[in-house]
């Protein structure tokens, strides 16, 4: 209640001219940005997930795998001690919904389970001596639910309450975050169409339903219609993160939805509100380019997995793969806004695990593997996953990690950054990077004390929009990138460039924008010299004599057209250390195998800045 | 049909529970010897990885052959307490030897011994009290810093170089009183933060080394001065420190589902080490010289 209009103009100038003299009393909230960057994997499973059990996961537990995440030792199932050299500050446990902690739950002789027509299925199989057939129900009941019972939703949400109640037990504001989530494992004709689900808030609205499973449907767009259900009901707020494009044999990115429709607007706004982000690299491969995709870049050729489907049924045609690489969706995803006025894959970049051993472990020097069988022991390099049913286990990538700017560590402020897309992906190292684009940074901001300020004052973080500028001049870009603290050197930055031309045909360029010291461009080629290798194979070690500890810099688009929709995003690679199978290979005194890479160049992927006419 | 849900299983668990008190009186004691003996040697060690691990025998002798002294061990009180818990499972009259069913045995012993469902476990006032006393480091947050910093850079001059160019900005931002929002407008561009807001100590190991780390947490608490410099892996840093908090302990009112939580697994782990002790008191372990492993 104010007297006047006159009183309150006069009181705002006074109050402003005081501001400026006077500290402010509270220290945080002098910077009005995320100044920290969190480290976690949205990404993990423990023997709740049928898979996980199946393959000997028999005793590690969401409890586990929170202690694990938070830096205590565990013991997994080849009898060795694991730790964490850095703890993670966040975590979420997404156990595969479908029989979510039933095969344990059954083998204890839980009556939620084993009173349950599964259950009592299952006692079948085990009584005609069939174990074997118990555990492929679990793939079955997603191909054919009618024939393979899921658990009734009482069962189901008896299980869930526990799994949340553990979550937000572990849930530690502050210090450690423990988000609620679960993974959607929908497969149609054994490709991949997996996502996470995770969730912003605690038990009272986790709790309300259950999770939705890939044996009620295998559409997404069914999944997005249960997000918007939960949201609905309880006021909460959830996401989708979807996974492992290169086995979805062209359906992740698709052209068309599952039942063979062109995409439409109502599904890309779907998909844009559900799904902000994607977990572009794990331990079943890289996903954020495809060097048939990208054959001018020397980089794309990383940890790919490129033979086939999840369920190994069909093998890879070179059609497919647009559809299922992150920087081509990105691509795609310009070319639907232009047809259909909403662009379906708007999302930011994360790396994570989906390790199903309850340990997350990324690094190239301490990795666990992804089941039991592929913890550390002289054969992991040759057996394969599943029973050798599926890949040569020295192709588990060593990877990764969703790094989070935010203000604090707590579930809202990590979920709003992951919703905003202020995140990044890495593929196992701590790598640190700043990514701002405007229409009138100075040359100069990127190398004052106080870069990160001007960048959220002119311009936009990783996963925002540029649009608008001004009428003549290109977009420039502050970039900043420091080394894993205790990792390799760095030996360059990169602009990754996307967008659609004139003539609607989709087109991207990759611009080497800083470097390590005592290199130059090719002229005739282009490309910026190889920082060379200090890899030593025989003993697994490397050394920090060359690359550089951090690199930053200014980058405006030498070749912008303000009438072309794109998106930047910034690729930082180290220099090569020895793989983990190098590690191995020298610890246990094995051979390597012929086609295993002797080094690697572990990286970060910024989320993109998009430019919209 | 929650309730219909719940209520067996916590008969199954108590009825569990009963019967593993009671176990002495089920135990056939055989005439024979080796019976009550768990003989270890390497057929049960490459046959117990071959399961375990979906392995080759050839392929689980190799890897037996190059684990450590202490995973070893590790593994081989895995199995010496599997093959205790499946002999019980056995002696319930339950009997099988395919390798899943034992799996199930086991793990059906196991849940049984540890015991402790949600619902069943409410703890008494006191003993959440007593855990609570008793491990106050499982309900600490560390000492955590909040400081700013001005950086100069040790790549492009010398160490000595920039200690003087620090030593004269320390009187400047102390005569300016220079505060913690205007320290961007000093110094130079920093590789990781330039303002660190309630971290703790292995951050500040990790970004600027042990040494600056050991010593920026022993600045005296005074706000608005400028102190240092102070060297890192990186150059030389000149701190304003407003706030650092000491590790404390968290009231017992702001932990209490967590110290429910904690003493729930800790006594699952108590009654499944007691229930152990108790069954392997009823066999030998003999343990193949040739193995090289105390367990």
């Amino acid at each position: 209640m104010l007297p006047s209009g006159c009183f309150v103009v006069a009181g705002l100038l006074g109050q402003q001219a005081i501001a400026e003299t006077e500290k402010p009393y509270s220290i945080p909230s002098t910077e009005d940005y995320p100044q920290n960057v969190y480290w976690g994997d949205t990404h993990l499973h423990t023997r709740n997930s049928a898979d996980a059990y199946s393959l000997g996961n028999q005793n590690l537990t969401p409890a586990d795998a929170y202690r694990f995440a938070r830096g205590q030792e565990t013991i997994v199932h080849n009898g060795m001690k694991v730790k964490l050299k850095r703890p993670l500050d966040f975590l979420v446990v997404s156990d595969h919904a479908e029989y979510l902690g039933g095969y344990y739950r059954y083998n204890v002789g839980d009556p939620i389970v084993t009173e349950t027509t599964a259950g009592a299925q299952w006692a079948g199989y085990i009584a005609e001596g069939d174990p074997a057939k118990m555990m492929a129900s679990f793939v079955n009941s997603m191909q054919d639910p009618a024939n393979n019972y899921p658990f009734p939703e009482a069962a189901q949400q008896l299980i869930w309450d526990d799994v949340v109640r553990t979550a937000d037990t572990f849930n530690d504001p502050g210090q450690f975050t423990a988000f609620s989530g679960y993974e959607w494992t929908s497969m149609i004709d054994g490709n991949n169409l997996h996502r996470v689900v995770v969730y912003r808030d605690a038990f009272d609205q986790v709790a309300q339903l259950p999770p939705f499973t890939s044996q009620t449907s295998r559409d997404p767009r069914d999944l997005w219609r249960a997000l918007a259900k939960y949201e609905a009901t309880t006021g909460g707020q959830v996401m989708a993160i979807a996974h492992n494009g290169n086995i979805s044999n062209g359906m992740m990115f698709p052209n068309v939805t599952v039942d063979g429709q062109p995409i439409n607007a109502d599904y890309a706004s779907l998909r844009a509100r559900w799904e902000p982000i994607y977990e572009v690299t794990q331990v079943k491969g890289d996903g954020e380019a495809h060097p048939t995709l990208s054959p001018n870049d020397e980089f794309a050729d990383f940890e790919n997995w490129d033979a086939d489907n999840i369920g190994r049924t069909q093998a890879k045609e070179d059609w497919m793969l647009e559809h299922e690489y992150a920087r081509s969706a990105l691509k795609l995803g310009l070319a639907k806004e232009a047809e259909l006025g909403v662009n379906p894959f708007k999302f930011g970049l994360i790396g994570s695990t989906d390790g199903h051993n309850t340990v997350s472990t990324t690094e190239e020097d301490n990795f666990f593997g992804k089941f039991p069988e592929s913890e550390p022991k002289p054969e992991r390099m040759t057996n394969a996953m599943a029973n050798d049913a599926l890949w040569k286990n020295w192709r588990l990538v060593a990877a990764g990690y969703a790094a989070v700017w935010a203000k604090e560590n707590t579930r809202a402020a990590l979920f709003d950054a992951m919703k905003r897309r202020e995140v990044y992906a890495t593929t196992g190292s701590r790598i640190q990077v700043r990514f701002f684009g405007g229409w009138s940074f100075d040359a100069t901001d990127i190398n004052q004390p106080d870069y990160v300020a001007r960048g959220y004052k002119k311009g936009v973080p990783m996963g925002g929009d540029l649009s608008q500028g001004p009428d003549s001049g290109a977009p420039s870009f502050l970039i900043a990138a420091a080394k894993d603290p205790d990792g390799a050197n760095l030996d360059r930055v990169q602009v990754i460039k996307g967008w659609q031309d004139a003539n609607g045909v989709l087109q991207e360029q990759v611009y080497d924008v800083a470097w390590s010291e005592g290199r130059v461009i090719n002229a005739k080629t282009g490309k910026l010299e190889a920082v060379g290798s200090t890899v030593d194979v025989k003993t697994a070690t490397y050394l920090n004599t060359i690359g550089a500890t951090d690199l930053a810099t200014f980058w405006q688009d030498p070749d912008f057209d303000a009438s072309e929709r794109a998106f930047y995003y910034v690729r930082v690679l180290e220099i090569p250390r020895p793989r983990w199978t190098t590690v191995d290979a020298a610890y246990f005194g094995v051979e390597l195998p012929d086609d295993a890479p002797r080094s690697v160049q572990d990286r970060a992927y910024t989320s993109p800045i998009w430019y919209t006419p | 049909m929650r309730f219909f849900l719940r209520e067996p299983l916590i008969h199954f668990v108590a009825a569990g529970l009963v019967l593993f008190g009671l176990n002495q009186l089920f135990v056939e004691k055989t005439s024979e010897v080796s019976a009550d003996t768990i003989v270890i040697d390497q057929a049960a060690v490459v046959q117990f990885i071959q399961h375990r691990q979906n392995r080759t025998p050839e392929d689980a002798l190799a890897q037996w052959q190059r684990l450590s002294q202490s995973s070893r061990s590790n593994l081989i009180k895995d199995l010496i307490e599997e093959e205790a818990l499946y002999r019980k499972a056995k002696a319930f009259g339950l009997d099988e030897s395919d390798y899943v069913i034992r799996r199930r045995m086991v793990q059906k012993m196991d849940f049984a011994a540890a015991g402790l469902t949600e619902t069943e476990f409410t703890p008494s006032a006191a003993a959440l009290s007593d855990y609570y006393k008793a491990n106050p480091e499982q309900f600490s947050v560390p000492a955590q810093i909040t400081f700013t910093h001005v950086y100069f850079d040790t790549q492009q001059r010398t160490p000595a170089a920039a200690l003087v160019l620090a030593e004269q900005h320390l009187n400047r931002l102390n005569a300016d009183q220079v505060s913690f929002s205007e320290s961007g407008q000093y110094g130079e561009r920093f590789a990781y933060h330039r303002n660190y807001v309630d971290r703790a100590q292995p951050l500040i190991v990790d970004h600027f080394g042990a040494e600056f780390a050991a010593r920026v947490f022993q600045l005296s608490a005074t706000p608005d001065l400028w102190q240092g410099p102070l060297k890192s892996r990186h150059g030389v840093h000149l701190v304003l420190m407003p706030t650092v908090t000491p590790e404390r302990i968290l009231a017992f009112s702001e932990v209490k589902p967590k110290v429910v939580m904690a003493l729930r697994l800790a006594e699952q782990d108590k009654r499944r080490q007691a229930f152990m002790e108790t069954l392997l008191a009823e066999y030998s372990v003999a343990i193949e010289p040739g193995l090289g492993v105390v367990p």
